[in-house]
């Protein structure tokens, strides 16, 4: 296990880039133009609007004083737009993980593991950028609908990496290599997946027909990770180990969070991706914040308290335990906003000047869809900062078009055409 | 608050769900149920066998057996998908993350073989004139479970070749164990149907018994017989199930089904409690419960009478000291050990920690999940999925067996939550009053864990049930086209007053597991 070094090294990475030091290697070959990266969050059950109606927001800058739920982003106020009445126009309550970024219905009937129809935005925006999505959760719990966010097709979802060293060592694997070893390293595994795919194509034909499409769908996956071999996932710069293996513990759920987020920042400021997302459990949750050391001392499952809201909606200590807890959510968001802002981008302002950040959320009032209220945030070519947008029961699905238009993929509309009008302006 | 419970048409599919109790093996018109007939011949209408990749313990099991690498290697893989709550990956392709993961776990482990268990596979050194072609041959056998062709041999030899002419010899052995870890001949169970060759379904078959019988690879002796042709027959799968059931590997399949049978595997990640008010519940307790399932059901089909009414109704159990205090007795002398339960407290596997904490909350019971967990695992009736507003009343409200739109499912799931009520969210025996009702099933009523545990364990219903189960398990298909077999199984389960291990036999040689292999 490497050890964990502070991240605070970023600091001292950026003392030295300001002193014309060689930083990150890769930035040396780059132009002057940073592209826009994106990266998507996921969190459960409706906490924000709890939290939101405590203030309403209007149209315009946000208030001076933020609601609960935003106060922990303060410090980002100028970076923050935050999009609301937004409508997702899928039924789902707890199952409705699988639209929020596919935009469209499940798959046919008789698919009892709520598995999305189509393909997710992150993973559309990357195969247009020409870059792999980089696919990351925290406890998101079993194999079914409930579970997956990304998809790279309809019923084909992409199990997030759920474990920090593990990403770090897939992700940085030949950081340090010097170039006759990693030539040689990346031989040997163009020769490993070679073979992979000639068994695939061989076994293939040894199975009943019926059983081919699978192994296709496996052959596709083999053939992305040949792709690869000589992208720039196999960044050159200098990340930061996160010292943190996932054990599914609740109790090591922050820390784990925050070495996920921790983990895509570097990844885009190595250049090893544009498009990450960030799966905060299942639908419904998968955490019980009783994390003293955050701050929270809340005994009840996630969902639990969801629940509780709706059953005891006068009782003051529900409501601030639910108020507590998204205000943590945004506590993670600030601190990913802050890893994005410590490091320095190509064109000689930080990553954060550069990236679109999107909370999402699963459900709005009572596991109603309608009405979302999501937090944007970033740069000045990623949002006008410091402003609620109330838009008035615009799709969904236009905020997914919207991603893919900032993010310089040109398309018409996004999942499910009939429900998609036309990117919104935030 | 509005309307609690919502209408989405349940009333309607749970009124109808009654009329399914009784009829899980099929139309209930066999004519095979005199004692001593055989069973219908099924296997006309039987889909082909399931196509998946290796489980996490699989894996697991897997490479121990193959190298016993100093560490667990599955730690980062995905989740297990299911069928029916049985770990299978029989649906999806691994998706591009997960085989990251493989193809990662296939180097490194690579790595150790040259390194450190080359001995294993040969006597030679990866210099040696030679060596290569004859690890390819041993590591080859071992690790796709059967003889590779002479084609595949001259390909990885030339795999090797192209790496040990750049960069050395070892390397180049290292790429083809990476390579054969990394395969689908590696990773897939199956059969290769669309051959017509019945020396390669015999080697399917084997590895099939294998991760059936003992979730891990062929041994050399099963892997001997399906070379020489033994399981071409009936009679040699017999020999070998047989003696398969005999060697120990058998308990860790024991243990797989009977945690994912009741879904209590995974428990501690599943079953958070309330830490103020259960303080003593933390993971390595609930491990050591989930263990004890496991653990029970070995016992009985291994050393006990191995019949399902013992599985419901045994006081024995495997605790260590903190499982112990929840259960009232005293530790045992070791680390773990059996001790015998409170005869007025505790009966088998419905009145244990694993259930009872699984079907819980973090602070209170649940009638619902106790009751929706015995239709579904003991009874095979499919509930729907509740309508997404259902979630928004209390976690047991009798208010639910009046409501019109809500009372056609929760009288079929809540009075036999009740009945459990004996019990605390950790499985602590509290007492009072637990009446319980189980719709369907003759008596219904009973009181308590006890009387309810042995109002099953007598139920033809929940043997008819467990059968299926079973199949799902040893076939990693859901059943839904196997209606007739299912029913069949049944038949034979109670023919053999519900012997488990007979069951399993029965199942490790039917024509629906063996596919094209001995008839």
């Amino acid at each position: 296990m490497n050890p964990r070094i502070s991240r605070r090294q970023w600091l001292s990475a950026a003392t030295a880039a300001a002193f014309g030091l060689p930083f990150l290697r890769n930035f040396a070959r780059a132009d002057s133009a940073a592209p826009l990266r994106l990266v998507i969050v996921w969190s459960p059950n409706d906490g924000q609007w709890v939290s939101q109606y405590e203030t309403p927001l209007v149209n315009g800058a946000l208030p001076a004083s933020l609601p609960t739920f935003l106060t922990p982003l303060e410090a980002f106020r100028d970076r923050l737009a935050v999009l609301g009445n937004i409508d997702n126009k899928f039924e789902g309550g707890h199952t409705s993980i699988g639209h929020a970024l596919t935009g469209i219905d499940w798959v046919g009937p008789n698919n009892n593991d709520f598995w999305a129809g189509g393909i997710s935005v992150d993973q559309h925006i990357a195969q247009a950028v020409g870059v792999q999505a980089l696919t990351m959760g925290v406890t998101c719990g079993a194999k079914n609908g409930k579970g997956r966010m990304s998809y790279a097709a309809a019923g084909t979802p992409i199990d997030p990496i759920e474990d920090p060293s593990a990403a770090f060592a897939t992700l940085f694997a030949d950081v340090g290599t010097d170039a006759a070893e990693l030539a040689a390293k990346r031989a040997r595994k163009r020769s490993v997946l070679d073979r992979v795919a000639a068994d695939l194509q061989r076994f293939q034909k040894e199975v009943p027909a019926e059983q081919r499409p699978r192994l296709e769908q496996h052959l596709d996956g083999v053939r992305t990770l040949e792709k690869q071999i000589d992208s720039g996932l196999l960044a050159t710069c200098d990340p930061t180990a996160p010292g943190v293996t996932a054990s599914g513990d609740n109790a090591n759920a922050p820390e784990t969070t925050r070495a996920q987020m921790r983990i895509i920042a570097q990844a885009l400021g190595c250049g090893a991706t544009r498009v990450a997302t960030l799966q905060l459990g299942r639908a419904g949750g998968s955490f019980t914040p009783l994390w003293p050391g955050e701050g929270l001392n809340i005994g009840l499952h996630e969902h639990e308290l969801a629940h509780a809201h709706y059953l005891e909606p006068d009782s003051a200590a529900v409501l601030a335990d639910t108020k507590a807890l998204e205000a943590w959510y945004s506590t993670q968001l600030a601190f990913l906003l802050g890893e994005l802002d410590a490091i320095p981008d190509v064109d000689g302002g930080t990553l954060l000047d550069n990236t679109l950040v999107l909370h999402v959320k699963e459900l709005s009032r009572n596991h109603a869809t309608n009405a979302m209220t999501y937090v944007a945030a970033g740069g000045p070519s990623a949002v006008v900062g410091n402003r609620f947008t109330d838009f008035a029961g615009r799709p969904h699905n236009d905020l997914l078009l919207t991603l893919c238009h900032k993010m310089g993929v040109d398309s018409e509309s996004f999942g499910d055409t009939s429900v998609t009008t036309g990117p919104l302006v935030f | 608050m509005g309307n609690v419970c919502g209408g989405f048409g349940l009333l309607v599919s749970c009124v109808g769900l009654l009329g399914c109790i009784g009829a899980i093996g099929g139309d209930g018109d066999s004519d095979s149920s005199g004692p001593g007939s055989e069973p219908a011949a099924c296997e006309a209408s039987s889909p082909p066998v399931v196509l998946r990749y290796l489980t996490r313990r699989e894996y697991e099991n897997t490479i121990r057996d193959l190298l016993a690498p100093p560490e667990t290697v599955t730690d980062t893989f995905a989740p297990d998908e299911r069928v029916d709550g049985y770990g299978a990956n029989a649906i999806q392709a691994p998706s591009s993350t997960q085989l990251a993961m493989f193809v990662d776990a296939a180097e490194k482990l690579a790595a150790l073989t040259v390194e450190e268990r080359l001995d294993r596979f040969v006597d030679c050194m990866p210099a040696d004139q030679g060596c290569a072609e004859s690890f390819i041959v041993a590591f080859g056998r071992r690790a796709f479970r059967r003889p590779l062709a002479a084609d595949e041999i001259a390909s990885y030899l030339a795999d090797y070749q192209a790496i040990a002419d750049e960069q050395g010899e070892s390397l180049g052995f290292e790429v083809v164990a990476a390579s054969m870890l990394a395969s689908p001949y590696f990773l897939y169970l199956g059969e290769r149907g669309a051959l017509d060759d019945p020396e390669a379904h015999a080697f399917d078959l084997a590895s099939r018994l294998s991760y059936f019988l003992w979730a891990t690879m062929p041994d050399d002796a099963l892997l001997q017989a399906a070379e020489s042709g033994q399981l071409g027959t009936h009679a040699g799968v017999v020999a070998q199930v047989e003696r398969m059931m005999a060697d120990e590997r058998t308990s860790a399949m024991l243990g797989v089904f009977a945690r994912e049978w009741l879904a209590v595997d995974e428990l501690a990640e599943s079953s958070p409690k309330h830490p103020d008010e259960f303080p003593e519940w933390n993971a390595a307790l609930a491990d050591a419960a989930e263990r004890e399932t496991g653990a029970l059901m070995e016992r009985v089909v291994l050393e006990g009478d191995g019949r399902l009414a013992s599985l419901l109704e045994s006081r024995e159990a495997f605790v260590n000291a903190p499982l112990a205090a929840v259960y009232g007795v005293a530790a045992p002398s070791g680390e773990s050990g059996w001790v015998t339960l409170p005869e007025t407290e505790r009966s088998g596997l419905l009145t244990r920690v694993a259930f009872l904490a699984r079907t819980a909350h973090a602070s209170q019971n649940s009638w619902v999940l106790r009751g929706k967990t015995v239709r579904e695992r003991l009874l095979c009736n499919s509930l729907p999925p509740p309508p997404p507003i259902a979630d928004d009343s209390p976690i047991n409200d009798d208010s639910r067996l009046e409501d019109e739109a809500c009372k056609g499912c929760h009288t079929l799931m809540d009075p036999i939550g009740t009945g459990f009520d004996g019990y605390d969210p950790i499985g602590a025996f509290v007492g009072g009053e637990a009446p319980g009702f189980v719709s369907g099933l003759e008596p219904g009523a009973f009181e308590g864990g006890i009387e309810g545990s042995a109002l099953l364990a007598g139920s033809p219903e929940v043997q008819a049930c467990f059968a299926k189960q079973m199949f799902v398990f040893a076939n990693r298909r859901s059943g839904t086209e196997d209606t007739c077999a299912i029913g069949a199984l049944g038949e034979e389960l109670a023919l053999s007053n519900g012997s488990i291990s007979e069951l399993i036999i029965t199942l490790a040689t039917s024509p629906e597991f063996i596919g094209k292999g001995a008839q």
